[in-house]
C-alpha cells in the first residue's frame, strides 16, 4: 500500500501539471509530448506543495488525502476537457523519419545513457538516507517537523526563538525560506505514511527528467534538429553537479536551475514564436521561482530585462540604462530617506576579491563540476560573431537575461562578502546550477545555428 | 582524435614526465622476505604474494622496507589486493629518519589495482626508509596482498597511473554537494584540463589534416563538433563509472533496511545511534534541547536528529544562549568536543558565565545531557 501511495503521490503532479497543459498547447505542437509531460511534472511539483499550505491556511490538519481529491478533481476536469475536444491523429514527426541512420543511432545511445543514468540515480536517491549539509540545516528540518506536527508549524531565527522561549515556535538555519521544498518532502511523507529520508526524495529524480523532457522539446520547438536537441540534453543532464544534487538530494538548487531554464526557454520561444502558451509558461515558472529559493526572485525580476531587450527592441538600450538610472536614484533616496536600513545591505560589498575570482575560474574550468560546458560556452559565444546579425537578434532577448543573471553572479561571487562562497567553493558550484540551464539552453540555439550555417569557411559539404 | 590522443601522451611525456636522480637503470622494489614486515595474526609470502588475515579488530599492518631509496626516484606506487572485504580502508604512512610521518587514507575503493603517483604525497622527498600500508576492516577477514612495489619512471605507468585516477572511487563527501573536482586526492591530473588538452590537439589534428590534404578535404564543423561530444563522453564514462560504484556501495551499505535502520547504518549513524539513546531519557514531547558543541557539522546534524523535539542549535558561538533566555525544565546537550563545562551536580557553563544549576540525565563518552533546575 505505502509503494502505490508513493507512486501516486509522484504520478498525481505529474498528471496534473501534464493534462492541464495538454488543454493549453495545441495538438499541432512540435515534440508537444514531451513538452507537456516534462513541463507539467515541472509546474505540478511546485503546485501541489501549495496545496498542502493552502490546507494549512484553511486551518486543516496537512493530509495527503485532501490534496490529492484536488488534485483527482482537477485532472478529471482536465481530461473531460481533453475528451470533448476532437481527436486529433497522432502525426509522425517529420523530422525523426529524415535523420540518418548515424543520427539515429547517436540519438539512441545518448538517449540510452541518459536512462542508465536516471536509473543508477533513482536507485541511488531511493538507498540513501538524508545526507547533505544544507537539507538538514535548513530544508529538511522544517519538514520533519510540519510532517510530525501535521501543521505549517513558524520557524523563526535563533533570537526569536530564545525570546519566545521556544513556545510555538521552532528554529533553524533559514527560517524564511519559501516552504515549496520542505511541503513537498511533507508531500511524499504523508504518502509513505511514515518519515522516510529516502523516498521523500524521489521529486528530485523527476525533477531532472522533467528539465532534460523540458529541454529537448523546446529545442525542437526552436528548429534545432532531434539529434541536436538529443545531444545538448545529454550534455545537461549528463553534467556531474547537477546529477548529485539528485544522487544526494534535499536542496532546492535544482527545482530553482530547473524553474530558471523553463522560464528563459518559453521567454526564448515566446519572442520567436508569439505562442500565447509560452507566455503563460514563462509566467507560471517565474512564479514558481518565488516559490522556491530566495534566489529565485532575483532570477525571475532578471527575466525583465530580456523582455524589454526583446519586446521592444527599438530604443532597448535606452530603456534599459533609464532603469538602471531609476535604481540609483532609488537607492540614493532611500539612502537619505532610511540610512539605517540600507547600512547592513552596503556592508555587505567589498573590493575585487581576486580569492572568489581564482574560486570562480577553479570551480567552471579545473573542476569536473560541469564536465565541458566552461570550455563550450566560450567557444560557441566566439563562433556566434561569426553568424549574421540578423540571426544573431533572434536571440537578443534570452541572451540580455542571461547576461544580467550572470552578471549578477559575478557581482555577488567578486564584490561583496559571499566571495568566501566562491573562495571556498562551497557557494559558486551550487549557484551555478541555477544558471547552467539556461546557459545550456543558449549554447544549444547558437551551436544550432553555427552548425546549419557552417558559418566559416563558407557553407561547407563536408568529407568529398 | 587518434592522433589528437598520440599528440597528448607525447606532451604528457615530454612535459610531465616525473624527474629522478640520474641514477639509472633503477629496478622495481618488490615484496620480498628482505624487504616486508608484517604485523597481523596470521600470514605467508608465497611467490611475491602475501596471503593475510585481519587480526580481531579487523586489522592488519604491512610495511615495505625501502632503506635508502632517493623518492623521485619511484615516483609509482602499486598496491593490488585480492577479495578485499568490502569496508576495507587502507592507510597509508612514510618513514623518514626514523620516524613515521604524513599519513594517507587511500580514498579509493576497491583497491584491488591501484597506481599511486607517488610525488603527489606530501614528504614524497628525499630518503624514504619504509612505506606502511594499515589495513582496517569492521570484521576479521581474509585477503590477499598482490602485490606492494615501486617503480621507477616509465611512459607506461604514467599512463597507468592516470588511468588508475580516472578509475578511481571514493564514497560520496559532504563537500560534493559543493563541487566535484573529478580527481582523487594524490591524483597527477585534474581529468577536465586533461580531456580539453586531447580536444584541443584533436582540433590541431584535423585542421593540419585539413590543410595537408591540399582541398581533398574540406573543412567541416561536424567534426569538431563530433570531437567535443566524444569528449564529453570519455569524461562522462568516467564519471557514469563512479556512479556505478557508487551505486553498488550504497546497496551494500542500505539496501533491505528501514528507514531507521538506514539512520542506523549511515555515514552519520554514531552521531544517530547516540542521539537516540539521549531522546530515550527525554519525556516531554515539546521539551527544549539546547545543542551545545564547538563542532559545527555535529551540532547542526544533532539537531536535526532530535526533532520533533524543539531543538536550539546556534552557527554561531556562544554555545549556549544566555541565562535571560533558559528556565527551568529546559535541556541542555553537551555534544564533545565542547567549550561548556558539565558537572553532574552543579550545572552546565560555559567558561564565561557563572554555572547554570541543573541535574544530569545522561552521560556517555561524547555527551552529557542536563535538565535546568
Amino acid at each position: 500500500m505505502e509503494s502505490v501511495l508513493v507512486l501516486l503521490a509522484l504520478a498525481l503532479p505529474i498528471a496534473l501539471g501534464g493534462l492541464w497543459l495538454s488543454v493549453l498547447v495545441p495538438a499541432d505542437t512540435l515534440a508537444r509530448t514531451p513538452l507537456i509531460w516534462s513541463h507539467g511534472a515541472l509546474l505540478g511539483l511546485v503546485l501541489v506543495p501549495q496545496f498542502l499550505w493552502l490546507q494549512n491556511a484553511l486551518g486543516l490538519t496537512l493530509s495527503f488525502a485532501l490534496p490529492a481529491l484536488v488534485s483527482t478533481i482537477l485532472i478529471l476536469t482536465a481530461s473531460v476537457i481533453l475528451l470533448r475536444r476532437t481527436p486529433i491523429s497522432n502525426r509522425t514527426q517529420p523530422a525523426l523519419r529524415k535523420m540518418t541512420a548515424a543520427q539515429k543511432w547517436l540519438f539512441m545511445l545518448l538517449l540510452i545513457l541518459l536512462i542508465v543514468r536516471l536509473a543508477l540515480l533513482g536507485t541511488e536517491v531511493f538507498l540513501r538516507p538524508l545526507f547533505p549539509w544544507d537539507a538538514t540545516m535548513h530544508w529538511a528540518t522544517k519538514a520533519k517537523i510540519w510532517f510530525e506536527y501535521r501543521s505549517i508549524v513558524p520557524f523563526t531565527d535563533n533570537l526569536s526563538w530564545l525570546q519566545a522561549f521556544g513556545e510555538g515556535v521552532f528554529t533553524d538555519r533559514h527560517p524564511n525560506y519559501p516552504s515549496t521544498i520542505p511541503l513537498l518532502q511533507v508531500w511524499m511523507n504523508l504518502a509513505a505514511g511514515e518519515w522516510n529520508e529516502s523516498l521523500m526524495n524521489l521529486p528530485w529524480l523527476v525533477c531532472l527528467a522533467a528539465l532534460g523532457g523540458a529541454f529537448y522539446s523546446q529545442l525542437r520547438i526552436a528548429g534545432v534538429e532531434p539529434t541536436l536537441s538529443m545531444v545538448f540534453t545529454y550534455f545537461l543532464l549528463s553534467m556531474p553537479l547537477i546529477n548529485t544534487h539528485v544522487a544526494l538530494a534535499g536542496y532546492a538548487d535544482l527545482f530553482v536551475g530547473a524553474a530558471y531554464c523553463a522560464a528563459l526557454m518559453a521567454l526564448h520561444n515566446w519572442v520567436s514564436g508569439k505562442q500565447a502558451w509560452q507566455r503563460v509558461l514563462l509566467i507560471l515558472f517565474a512564479l514558481c521561482l518565488i516559490r522556491l529559493k530566495i534566489e529565485g526572485y532575483l532570477w525571475a525580476l532578471l527575466l525583465a530585462p530580456g523582455l524589454i531587450v526583446a519586446l521592444a527592441p527599438k530604443h532597448a538600450v535606452i530603456r534599459l540604462a533609464g532603469i538602471g538610472i531609476l535604481c540609483v536614484i532609488g537607492l540614493v533616496v532611500f539612502r537619505q530617506v532610511a540610512p539605517e536600513s540600507l547600512h547592513p545591505f552596503l556592508q555587505q560589498f567589498t573590493p575585487l576579491s581576486m580569492k572568489g575570482l581564482m574560486g570562480i575560474i577553479k570551480s567552471v574550468f579545473l573542476h569536473a563540476n560541469w564536465h565541458l560546458f566552461a570550455y563550450l560556452l566560450p567557444m560557441v559565444a566566439a563562433l556566434s560573431l561569426l553568424l549574421p546579425l540578423s540571426v544573431l537578434k533572434t536571440y537578443r532577448g534570452i541572451a540580455t537575461a542571461l547576461f544580467a543573471s550572470v552578471g549578477a553572479f559575478l557581482f555577488l561571487f567578486l564584490f561583496t562578502v559571499f566571495s568566501l562562497g566562491s573562495a571556498n567553493f562551497t557557494g559558486v558550484g551550487r549557484l551555478s546550477i541555477q544558471l547552467a540551464p539556461g546557459l545550456m539552453f543558449l549554447c544549444a540555439l547558437l551551436s544550432n545555428a553555427i552548425l546549419v550555417r557552417q558559418v566559416w569557411p563558407a557553407k561547407g559539404t563536408g568529407h568529398r | 582524435m587518434l592522433l589528437g590522443l598520440a599528440m597528448l601522451l607525447a606532451v604528457l611525456m615530454l612535459f610531465f614526465h616525473p624527474p629522478s636522480s640520474g641514477e639509472s637503470p633503477l629496478q622495481a622494489i618488490n615484496m620480498t622476505e628482505e624487504t616486508l614486515e608484517v604485523v597481523a595474526p596470521s600470514w605467508q609470502l608465497i611467490d611475491g604474494r602475501l596471503d593475510l588475515e585481519l587480526a580481531g579488530f579487523g586489522v592488519g599492518v604491512v610495511t615495505l622496507l625501502t632503506p635508502g631509496i632517493d623518492a623521485q626516484d619511484y615516483p609509482y606506487l602499486h598496491l593490488s589486493l585480492e577479495h578485499p572485504p568490502p569496508d576495507l580502508v587502507a592507510t597509508m604512512s612514510l618513514r623518514k629518519g626514523g620516524k613515521t610521518v604524513h599519513q594517507y587514507i587511500l580514498e579509493d575503493q576497491p583497491l584491488t589495482d591501484l597506481w599511486i603517483a607517488t610525488r603527489e604525497f606530501k614528504g614524497w622527498d628525499g630518503s624514504i626508509e619504509a612505506i606502511t600500508i594499515i589495513l582496517t576492516s569492521k570484521e576479521p577477514s581474509a585477503l590477499t596482498v598482490t602485490d606492494i612495489s615501486l617503480h621507477p619512471a616509465s611512459a607506461t605507468l604514467q599512463l597507468r597511473a592516470i588511468l588508475s585516477d580516472l578509475g578511481s572511487f571514493a564514497p560520496w563527501k559532504r563537500a560534493q554537494m559543493n563541487t566535484h573536482t573529478g580527481a582523487a586526492k594524490v591524483a597527477s591530473f585534474y581529468p577536465v584540463p586533461l580531456v580539453v588538452t586531447l580536444m584541443l590537439l584533436s582540433f590541431v589534428a584535423y585542421g593540419v589534416v585539413v590543410i595537408l590534404s591540399r582541398g581533398r578535404i574540406t573543412f567541416s564543423w561536424t567534426v569538431p563538433a563530433m570531437i567535443f561530444l566524444a569528449c564529453w563522453l570519455v569524461l562522462d564514462l568516467v564519471w557514469q563509472n563512479r556512479l556505478l560504484r557508487q551505486v553498488a556501495h550504497s546497496h551494500l551499505t542500505f539496501a533491505g533496511l528501514s528507514p531507521e535502520e538506514k539512520l542506523a547504518a549511515g555515514p552519520d549513524a554514531k552521531l544517530y545511534r547516540s542521539i537516540a539513546a539521549v531522546k530515550a531519557h527525554i519525556n516531554e514531547p515539546d521539551a527544549r534541547v539546547m545543542v551545545a558543541t564547538s563542532d559545527l557539522y555535529a551540532g547542526m546534524r544533532a539537531a536535526y536528529f532530535l526533532y520533533p523535539l524543539n531543538a536550539y542549535w546556534r552557527l554561531e558561538r556562544p554555545e549556549l544562549p544566555d541565562a535571560q533566555y533558559l528556565r527551568k525544565g529546559d535541556y541542555i546537550l553537551v555534544l564533545s568536543p565542547s567549550r561548556a563545562y558539565a558537572h553532574k551536580d552543579k550545572g552546565v557553563r560555559l567558561p564565561e558565565t557563572r554555572m547554570y544549576p541543573a541535574e544530569m540525565v545522561y552521560s556517555s563518552l561524547t555527551m552529557r545531557l542536563l535538565r535546568l533546575k
